[in-house]
Formats: C-alpha cells, structure tokens, sequence
C-alpha cells in the first residue's frame, strides 16, 4: 500500500531554495508519539542503496582479526570508525569474510561482481560475460514501484571505466538490458527536482498521454516476436511506472535545495571523485528524506577500473596497480599494493561521507541511518590474485531494526556462497524472494546471524 | 588460506590454464575461428535454402536518429533537450545493432516522455506556432475534418507509415477526451502530437515484413523507405521517399537502387556516415578523453578531442562523397584537413577553428587514418601508450577479429620501476611474448601496437622513446614491415580487412552482426565491392538492392 503524504504542513515556515545543509525533519508532524510509525499505523519507510566499488581491497589492511560483536577496526575500514549524528557509525556496520562468489567466468571480475550484484549473469554474451540482471537496486525498485515517485536512482561517480567511459556495471535490468546511470549530479538534480513544482494540471495531462499511449504498445506487442516483446513489455512497465509516480508526485511537496554545478571531468587523468560522489550523496540522502525514492545503486568506481587514483599519489590505472602488486620486482609491488591500500582507503572514506550524512539526519526517534541498509561491495576480495574468496562485503544501517545492532564481523565456513549476503539484504529490507542466484550462486537462505 | 598479496595465487593460474589451452595462436580466438575462414561456401541465390538472411524485429531509433527524426516533423528549432538512454553497450556491438535489442529504462521511459511533452509545449507555445504547424483549425467534433487530416498526415510522417484504421478511430477519438481537462482543443492537439512522439510506432523502426510463400519475411514499402533513409540519412524519410513508397516505386531492387543512388547526394548523407564511422572506429569518447588541460598535455585545447574527430570526418567525406575514391585509401592517403589544434598537435603551420587540407610531405611519418590522432588516442586512458589496446583497437575494428578475453590472473601493464632506467615499450612487454600463456593473444595485438609506439597518446610524434631507438617493425599475416606506412599498405590489401569493411556496412545496414550462414553473402559482397574499385558508395548500393536487405529468416 503506497504511503502517501503531503508536505505542505511539515514545511510550513521554512523558505522555498533551501539549501542542501538544511536538515529537514522528515516526516515528523507524521509521526506517532514514540516516533517509530507514521501516525497512520504505517512504519517509517525503508531504504535501500547499493555502493559499488571495483577491484577490491587489501585483505591484511580490511579483514579484522576478531569475529563476531566489537571487531577490531583495520587501517582500510577506519575511515568508517567515526560518530557522526551523536551515533557511533561502526555499531551500524555488519561485514562479511569467509564468502565465495560462486559464478564461473574466464575472466573473472565481471562473474564476480554479477555473483554479488545479482546472483546472475550473461555468459553468452561479449566476451566477458556480460552482467546480468535484474541486480539487488531493480528487483526492490520492481517490488516497490508506485510508493515513490521514482522507483530508483542508479548514479556512478568515475567516468573512466574498464573499456569504455561510463561503464556500468551496478545495475542491470536483465541479461543485455543495462541500467541508464546518471554522471551528472546536475541532472540528477533536475531529474529529481524538475517536477516538483509542476502543477497538478500538467501532471494530470502527462497521465493522460502516457495512459493512452499504452494502447499503441499493445497493438504494436501483438505483432512482433519474443524477444520484441519482452523489450515492449519493459518499456509498458517502465510508464506505468512513471504513471503511478506522477500520483505520488501529486501529493508530495519537498523543499527544492539550488542546484549543484557539476566540476569540470577529464576522462583518463584527474578526476574530481570527491567532489562529484559528495554531490551525488548529499542528492541521493535528500530524495530518500523526501521520499522521492527509497532505492539508489551509487558505483564509485566500476568493475576492472582504469581510473587514476591521484588523490593519493597514484599516475595511473588502478587495475594496473591491483595487478603490479605481483610484479616480480619486489619494489614495483609494494609501491603498487601501498597504492592500492591508500585508494580503497581513500573510497572508504568517501563511503563513510554518505552513511555519515544519513546517520546524522533525525528522522522519528532516531536517524535515517536506523532506517536504511547501505550494501556496500565489490567484484572480489584482493584484485592483485583474482582472489574470489573473502569477499568485502559491508551492510551499514539497521534496515528498520531488522539487521543485528550492534553490527558484528561474520565469517563465513567453507567457501560458503557469497549471494547469500545480497539475499540478506534483500529480506532485511523487507523483499519478498524465495530464492536469488542461478547455478553455483543460486540460494534460498540469508545469514541468520546477520539479522536482529 | 594464508593471503598473499605478492606473487601470482598458483590456484588462479591452474584454474586459468585449465579452462582454455592458451599454447596456440588458435586457441586465442573465441570459438576457436578465425571470421569468415571456415564457412561452407553456399551461393546466395538458392533461397529456398538459404537461411543466411537477417532477423526481423524492432530497432529504437538512436540518440541521433530521434534527434534529427524530431528535427525534421517538428522544424529546425525543435531540438529535443533530454538524455535519452545509452545508445549502445560497447565493444564492437555498433549503435545501430544495440538498437535492435536494448530495452528502454525506466530513465529511458521518463526522458522519451518528458522530451515528448516538451517538445509539444514549444510547438504549440504560440497561437501562431500552432496554427502553422496544425494546418487547419479544429474542433471537438468527432467527425472534425481538420483533425482527421493531421492524424493522417501527421502520422504518416511520424510513423513513416499510414495510421490503421484503429490507430486512426484511436487517436482522432482521443481529442475530445483530452479536451477534458480544460475544455480548449488546442491542449488537445498539443497532448495528441505529444502521444504521436512519445508512441512506440514513433521511438522503434519497424522492419517486421510480412510472411511471403517461401517461408521468409519480406520488409513492405514503408519498412525499405525506412531502413533505407535511417542507414543513408540518419533520419525519418522525406515526404518524397513516402511517397515512393505508397507508389509502390520501391518494391523492385531497381526502384530502391534508384532511390538510394538520389540520397547518397542528400546534404545529410556524409554526416550520416561519419556518425557510423565513428562508432564503428570508436572515436565518440574523443572528446571526453582528451585532455582539454594543457598542464596534462601540452596541446591540450576544450576543442582538441572533437577537433581528431572532425579530421577523420572530413577525410572520409572527401573520401567517399568527392571523390568517390577507393575506401581503402583511408588507410593510406597522403592528405587530410587540420585546424588550428591539430596543426599545433602535428607540427604544421595554422590556426583557428577552420579546417584546410594539408597534404604531408614525402618524409613525414604521418598519412592515412592509423597515423591520425583521432585513432591514435581513441584507446588512451592517460598519458601512457598502450601498444597492447591500440593493437587489439586493430584487431577487432579493422580485421574483425574475435580475440577471447584475458584468462584469469592476467596482468596489466607494471607502473614504471623508479629504479630499473630508461625502457622501451617493447621492452616492458616483453613477458607478452616470453611467456606462453600471454604470448596466445599478444603475439596478434602488440606488433601492430608496438609499431605506432612512435606516437604519443595523444598522437604527438616522438623519434625515440626517452632516448631510446624504437623498433617500428612488426609482422601482419605473415607479412613483414617496417612503420606504420608499410603496415597500412599491407592492411589495405588483406581480404580479411576488406572483407571487415564490407562486415561493418552490412551490420550497420541491417542491425545485427552477420551469422555464419550469411558468410557466403559477405563473400559475394566483398567481391563486388573490389569490382567496384572498392567504393564505398557501390557497396552501400549493392547492400540496398540485395535480397537480404529486403528479406529475413525471422522476427527475433
């Protein structure tokens, strides 16, 4: 039942073009007196995002020592040791070590990350095996679609890719049907706040477009072959969904903060990776406060990626530097792996920007951070072997209450399979799936110990 | 497991070796065959057996094609202003083949919306505008003649065919429904030209056919005047090429020879082949990966990368629309344009935004597409060369080959040792070749990337590498070489890269790549293109008056 809400009284007194740093009380005239349910009886909605980054970590600098409750914080993860809202943000995280992935692939990151991201991929397809789909940030946007305006955000934050620029390897919505990602933190703006001052005539006349239109799609549907139709049948679906979110939109009123420039990027050199992901964080916390959606998929950096991490000290393609960490010349390798260290550091840190804002945003009686689950992964565990064991995964946030607060270190027995991670995300934040995965990924149960 | 970040993991090793034999050059292609080397040579004429047709289906017009498509129905002031979604998935998969399977995103959906609610609005943001491209003056009367008219020929032209019956009964029934919301006809015919634009009869081609008695599927008239000015145009077809079409002129070959031979001197059709040649050369991304920072690269300009771009462009419309020359004179010509940015990049005299055709002196290094700095820097991700990109950049986009992906456990190049001293290129990649496993694949890209080593990045020229002799020589099937203008003198001659030539236009034509069965038609393709004296323009024409641009096995 789509929750719907107007924010006419919540916003009452504050000025029209606010600014970001404004930290709205969301939904709090709503509440019921503990402030853990709106007053209607419905419980405060829950997020979900997806936080990808590519190549890996450092196993020895990321896997702590101690399992279970209170693990010992390592150098690559003290970047998210912090308090942030009054809150200690590490309580919030769950990690992972001891899971395989478990999708079979020549060359092994694309399986690897599509093993993590969906349980699924594309073996036929490109050379690599192409990701397959739908990932974690679709099956929930599907799931939820018409509670929100929009269903979900996928953004990316390096241009530079494996082989092309804005390469998307997060989001997929089946096998050869990547995700649209969005680069521009300024559009991504304009996509979210474009609308919202749109009368409810012009909405009402989208509608009837859109509505009619669905006649042209079933005449055309009826006509063509298999896999036309399925084409079809996404797009009818994907207006629907826009359909439905207009009827949310009508009835949701949100401050609209000014609209961000987005920096200067040169593909291949110096990226401002900071500057763009804090754009596209402070973005995305505000659509989920405002309830514009509730499930984004952010990729740092993709799968393979050739970015240059010169934030700390690095002259070229972070891949090469995963690899030069074997290199035979004992010093090139640990200049590479020390290069390595310092930029899943660095990523870390830019992790810890987001879950920071979201733990220091009020939201009922606690923060948003209580509310929210942050899946935070990457293709494999150490990029310099391939290595497909340990794999990294972080899950930030309480989900509602229904992840293990405080959060605890699980280690994994037996090369235990590493999808099973996504299917506890999934549930926790309240998915509805028998199973997740095909073939050696394929599973039907989460981690018990990871959940409250 | 004990983790060991130095040194290769000798479990991802075995398990690399184990999957693919990598001790032959064979073993290097994906499926184990070289294009076009194994299939059973079938003559294309017998079509009660042929099954080497294309299939049949949809194709979402690109983000260029609905541009001008918009353009073209709307006026030269209606540019759409949205992002549509991604045209293609990369690699060697062209935009226009991605158009026949991407499915529209939910990103997608809302841009083809709100582009089409946009675009309406500023159609019909006057009176005047209005009035002017309506025609006539409706009314709510369902049997209003004016409105009859538009949805005839409005639809005609936006959907490259005439409206059915129900289509018809549909969209004229819809103004009165859409004058509900406040009563003025005009919001209705704003809100119906926005459904025109947003329908998927307008954002998908349709080269379904119809079953005809042997079994194939035959593209009716429209569906040809389609396919025929999306491939020469880029664009919708003309109200001319319409009604052709309703005349029934193009459903012999000679009536679509005749038609395409009339738009190959379109103004429109040299951009339409240069914006096909640069995603089949991959030079798009130009501009976003060259330095526009002259602290980066000291011929850094805002314009730099799209300027490469535009001299391949300009060397291809000589090409194939002046001169009508042999195509693979590309590879091998002495002349091109330059602006000011690339005459600073090349070392030449000039300056400002204006091209001029220069023509490069006997002992220049440079001459033809390889030596240009579009191609040079189209696979640079930074200020390193890469011999092993560029070199498999050749393999797939000039030779058509298929090369099998990396094992597992493959390695990048090294970040330079501080302490090891001066190194050619050659030199680091010397594992490429002394190790087995590497040597498979290598051995067919790196020569021809080693032999452009004396180009930057970024395609400035360089005599030696930090003071070091570089070994230009290399081998191309079986054939030996010393620099780039041997190499591409061999190159032209390669029925292979002829044929990779002629692969390129069919996929572009057609909207896939071709299936083995269709070897036999490439074949007799490639060989009336070198009848032809390899022109570009009598390949596109013998592709148009085919059968299987007319025909195909199936709708997929």
């Amino acid at each position: 039942m789509p929750t719907t809400l107007s924010r006419r009284t919540l916003l009452r007194g504050m000025l029209g073009g606010a600014t970001l740093s404004l930290g709205l009380p969301a939904l709090e005239c709503m509440l019921n007196r503990h402030g853990t349910a709106l007053a209607s009886g419905t419980a405060l909605p829950v997020r979900y995002g997806t936080w990808f980054w590519g190549c890996g970590v450092c196993p020895e600098k990321w896997i702590p020592q101690t399992t279970g409750a209170n693990w010992e914080t390592t150098s690559e993860l003290a970047p998210l040791d912090v308090t942030a809202g009054g809150v200690s943000v590490k309580s919030y995280i769950n990690l992972t070590s001891g899971m395989q992935t478990k999708l079979p692939g020549r060359f092994t990151h694309y399986p690897n990350a599509s093993s993590i991201l969906a349980g699924n991929h594309d073996a036929a397809a490109g050379a690599y095996g192409e990701p397959g789909g739908p990932t974690l940030d679709v099956i929930l946007a599907r799931q939820w679609a018409g509670r929100t305006p929009v269903s979900s955000l996928q953004v990316g934050v390096a241009q530079q890719g494996d082989n092309l620029v804005k390469q998307n390897d997060t989001s997929w919505l089946g096998d050869n049907m990547p995700n649209a990602m969005e680069f521009s933190p300024a559009a991504l703006y304009n996509t979210l706040f474009s609308n919202s001052s749109a009368n409810l005539k012009q909405i009402a006349g989208r509608k009837s477009v859109l509505d009619f239109v669905q006649g042209d799609m079933q005449r055309l549907r009826s006509r063509v072959g298999t896999l036309d139709a399925q084409r079809l049948q996404e797009h009818a679906q994907n207006i629907r969904q826009i359909e439905t979110g207009l009827d949310a939109l009508a009835k949701l009123q949100c401050v609209v903060p000014n609209p961000p420039v987005d920096p200067a990027v040169q593909v291949g050199s110096r990226e401002p990776l900071q500057e763009v992901n804090r754009l596209f964080a402070d973005l995305l916390v505000l659509a989920m406060q405002c309830d514009i959606t509730r499930v984004f998929a952010l990729q740092f950096i993709s799968v393979s990626s050739n970015v240059t991490f010169w934030q700390v000290g690095g002259t070229g393609s972070h891949h090469g530097y995963t690899h030069a960490g074997s290199d035979p010349n004992p010093q090139v390798a640990a200049n590479a792996r020390d290069i390595v260290d310092k930029s899943v550091t660095f990523m870390m840190g830019e992790l810890s920007y987001m879950v920071q804002k979201l733990a220091s945003t009020p939201e009922g009686a606690g923060n948003m951070l209580d509310n929210s689950l942050v899946f935070a992964t990457s293709e494999l565990s150490d990029g310099t072997t391939h290595d497909d064991n340990n794999h990294p995964s972080l899950l930030i946030g309480r989900a509602g209450g229904a992840m293990k607060y405080p959060g605890i270190h699980y280690k994994g027995v037996n090369e235990d399979n590493a999808t099973r991670i996504s299917l506890t995300a999934l549930r926790a934040v309240g998915a509805s799936l028998p199973s997740l995965g095909v073939d050696a990924a394929a599973t039907t149960a989460s981690i018990p110990d990871l959940l409250a | 497991m004990p983790i060991n970040g130095f040194g290769c993991r000798a479990q991802a090793c075995l398990r690399a070796s184990a999957l693919v034999a990598w001790s032959t050059v064979a073993a290097c292609f994906a499926n184990g065959q070289v294009p076009g080397g194994t299939a059973d040579a079938q003559p294309a004429t017998t079509r009660a057996v042929f099954s080497g047709y294309p299939t049949s289906g949809l194709r979402r017009l690109t983000t260029a094609q609905y541009t001008n498509s918009v353009m073209s129905l709307l006026g030269s002031d209606f540019a759409p202003r949205v992002a549509l979604d991604a045209d293609s998935v990369g690699g060697d998969v062209l935009r226009s083949e991605s158009a026949s399977t991407l499915a529209t995103t939910p990103h997608g959906a809302d841009q083809y919306d709100l582009s089409a609610q946009d675009l309406a609005a500023r159609r019909f943001a006057t009176q005047a505008l209005a009035a002017d491209f309506v025609g006539c003056t409706p009314s709510l009367d369902p049997n209003d003649a004016c409105v009859a008219t538009f949805v005839r020929t409005f639809g005609l032209r936006a959907w490259r065919r005439p409206v059915t019956p129900d289509e018809f009964a549909a969209y004229t029934g819809a103004v009165p429904q859409f004058a509900a919301l406040d009563g003025n006809v005009w919001t209705a015919m704003r809100m119906l030209t926005a459904a025109f634009l947003e329908s998927p009869n307008f954002l998908y081609r349709s080269e379904l056919g119809v079953p005809d008695p042997n079994g194939y599927r035959v593209l009716d008239s429209f569906e040809l005047a389609t396919r025929l000015a999306y491939l020469l145009t880029n664009s919708t077809p003309s109200d001319a090429l319409l009604a052709s079409a309703a005349s029934g002129a193009l459903s012999t070959p000679a009536g679509l020879l005749d038609a395409a031979s009339r738009m190959l001197n379109d103004p429109r059709a040299p951009a339409a082949f240069v914006d096909f040649l640069g995603d089949w050369l991959d030079l798009d991304s130009l501009a976003s990966r060259v330095p526009s920072d002259p602290n980066l690269f000291a011929y850094a300009t805002p314009t730099l990368g799209a300027s490469m771009r535009q001299e391949v462009g300009l060397m291809a419309t000589d090409l194939v629309f002046n001169q009508n020359a042999d195509f693979r004179d590309l590879f091998t010509r002495n002349t091109t344009f330059v602006n000011g940015d690339l005459a600073a990049l090349y070392g030449l005299p000039g300056q400002g935004n204006a091209f001029v055709p220069v023509q490069w002196p006997q002992n220049s290094p440079r001459g033809g597409l390889f030596t240009s700095a579009a191609f040079l820097s189209s696979q640079s991700t930074g200020p390193q060369t890469s011999p092993t990109r560029r070199g498999l950049y050749i393999v797939q986009r000039i030779q058509c080959r298929t090369l099998s992906p990396p094992p597992a456990g493959a390695g990048m190049l090294p970040p330079a040792d501080p302490n090891a001293g001066p190194q050619t290129m050659r030199q680091k990649l010397n594992a490429h070749r002394t190790q087995a496993a590497c040597a498979a694949c290598h051995t067919l890209m790196d020569p021809m990337g080693l032999t452009l080593e004396h180009f930057e990045a970024y395609g400035t020229y360089r005599a030696t590498d930090q003071g070091l002799f570089i070994d230009a020589s290399g081998e191309v099937d079986g054939q030996a070489y010393v620099g780039t203008a041997q190499m591409a003198n061999i190159m032209r001659g390669l029925p292979e890269v002829q044929q990779c030539i002629v692969r390129h236009v069919y996929r572009q034509a057609l909207g896939q790549h071709e299936t083995a069965d269709a070897e036999p038609f490439i074949a007799s393709l490639t060989q009336q293109f070198a009848q032809s004296g390899f022109r570009m323009q009598a390949l596109l024409l013998s592709i148009v008056s085919s059968d299987a641009f007319r025909t195909a096995q199936e709708l997929r």
